[in-house]
């Protein structure tokens, strides 16, 4: 699903976010991205989804070399993918039912189709009573949940999470963990990038670390990440 | 599928959101067309004045003496068909002069009848210059005809000062419609810079470039037509207001109608040059704004 071969991210007057990075995220895996602030998770999750160039390296999803995609293939390799962020990135002047239609807008579906799409992803993420109202009316675990709802609307065979848990508390927390496992369950390939070690310690799953944009364990659990140096 | 009513929808659903910025695109254009419109309802106004007027010249063909003045005058109509011919003789011209000298009429005593050569005098109306200009050089193979007077230098004069009107109105109409592109450019590059996190969000989730812009264009569009159909229909209303009294104190304009000043052509090329230029300008902001954008 996600192949990276010696991956390098250099911004002009600084360093390296991301340097030499070599991974492969299989199809319907479920990994954990983790690292200080500042170690190369966002960025490279902005690598993943074309919203940034690789300066060097290699970097293939769903087999396409994103290093090399043209500008204009990359709003259809988009669609193929869920964003979720910490700051949800939701419009504060469109109803919940709007915010989560964009996608299917912008893929040309009919609106009763868009309607019944959107209703039922709602609906998945216990959100359908709540179709009209404005995300700054909802709380945060709610507006999260609209945002993962948006993310998976069209199917997406890959979702990727940024912080997803960021400003939630720990039940909001469970919760948003919870729609992203069932995600998973589904067939989705995601891929979370969290600091939060409380998040590792609690589902089982693949965790890779990056420490100054190098990756500096990759592992099956919380205990592989904690033996970095 | 993408259908062009989804996109007219979200551009009225925009411009509903955002009426301030809205009323500043529309009355843009509104004040560039009004401008514009008048200008040239003015210069149209002008022209068809001056083309009726300059057309009421006289045009004399001198003839050689003793010439057949019955002869010219049958070549004359036949070359100015439907103009008021009149063939003068040597006395009669004579006779005009002493009258147009009035108390000095006494300085051609002792002048003879037959000094001043006779001449057929043409009246010509409803011509503009360059054709008065044209008959005159027909004229001219009027039998006995040594010299024509068309009144040339006047008639040059008319058509350099027509041709100036022209060529200013042109350099005006050009730099209003910039000045105008520039404005509108700038008011929905505003409008596009307020909804960056929409266009941020809408890429995130797939949307092409076209997709981004397409409502922005239309929003463009509309509120040029807009915009410019409100400055036609104040066009009518002024001239519904000012023509009557125009016409009835300015004797030069007492002929002109509605469609001399303010002809349908002309208010659909406003309209439809509203609309173009609120489309050009919003297609300038949105690809600049996407340019810039990360995608």
């Amino acid at each position: 699903m996600i192949q990276a071969f010696h991956v390098f991210k250099e911004y002009p007057g600084e360093g390296a976010a991301l340097a030499d990075v070599t991974l492969h995220v299989e199809k319907a895996e479920f990994a954990f991205l983790t690292g200080p602030s500042g170690a190369g998770k966002s960025t490279l999750l902005k690598l993943v989804f074309c919203a940034e160039p690789a300066s060097h390296g290699q970097l293939l999803v769903f087999g396409r070399n994103v290093a090399k995609i043209r500008p204009s293939s990359v709003p259809f390799l988009r669609r193929n993918i869920g964003v979720v962020f910490q700051d949800f990135k939701l419009l504060p002047d469109r109803t919940v039912a709007e915010n989560v239609a964009f996608p299917l807008e912008v893929r040309g579906l009919r609106a009763a189709e868009v309607r019944r799409r959107v209703t039922s992803t709602l609906r998945s993420v216990g959100l359908d009573h709540k179709l009209t109202k404005f995300p700054l009316s909802l709380s945060g675990g709610e507006q999260q949940r609209v945002a993962i709802a948006r993310a998976l609307v069209n199917d997406p065979a890959l979702l990727l999470a940024d912080e997803p848990t960021g400003n939630l508390d720990p039940d909001r927390t469970l919760e948003v963990m919870e729609l992203l496992q069932a995600a998973n369950a589904r067939g989705t390939t995601v891929l979370v990038a969290t600091h939060d070690r409380g998040l590792l310690e609690r589902y089982q799953k693949r965790v890779i670390t990056l420490e100054a944009g190098r990756v500096v364990s990759d592992g099956d659990s919380i205990r592989r990440a904690g033996a970095s140096p | 599928m993408i259908r062009p009513a989804y996109f007219v929808r979200k551009a009225s659903e925009a411009m509903a959101r955002a009426p301030f910025v809205t009323l500043v695109a529309t009355g843009t254009i509104f004040a560039a067309a009004f401008v514009t419109g008048l200008f040239a309802a003015c210069l149209g106004g002008v022209e068809q004045v001056v083309n009726r007027w300059g057309g009421e010249v006289q045009i004399s063909v001198y003839l050689a003496p003793g010439a057949d003045l019955s002869a010219a005058q049958a070549a004359a109509r036949g070359l100015a068909p439907g103009h008021p011919v009149e063939e003068v003789g040597s006395a009669a011209a004579l006779a005009r002069l002493r009258a147009s000298l009035g108390a000095e009429a006494a300085a051609l005593d002792g002048v003879r009848d037959d000094t001043l050569p006779p001449s057929i005098e043409v009246r010509v109306r409803g011509l503009a210059p360059a054709e008065a200009h044209a008959l005159a050089a027909r004229l001219r193979s009027v039998p006995g005809a040594t010299d024509v007077d068309d009144g040339g230098a006047w008639l040059e004069r008319l058509e350099i000062f027509l041709r100036r009107l022209r060529i200013g109105g042109v350099a005006l109409l050009a730099a209003l419609c910039l000045a105008t592109a520039v404005l509108i450019g700038n008011t929905l590059g505003l409008a596009i810079y307020a909804r960056r996190d929409e266009i941020e969000i809408m890429q995130l989730v797939g949307a092409t470039d076209r997709f981004v812009a397409a409502p922005f264009l239309i929003e463009g569009l509309l509120e040029g037509l807009a915009g410019a159909g409100l400055a036609a229909l104040a066009l009518l209303g002024v001239w519904a207001a000012l023509g009557p009294v125009l016409r009835s104190h300015v004797e030069l304009v007492a002929q002109l109608g509605r469609s001399d000043v303010l002809p349908d052509r002309l208010l659909a090329i406003l309209v439809a040059g509203g609309g173009g230029l609120g489309l050009v300008a919003s297609l300038f902001s949105v690809a600049r704004f996407l340019r810039r954008a990360p995608g």
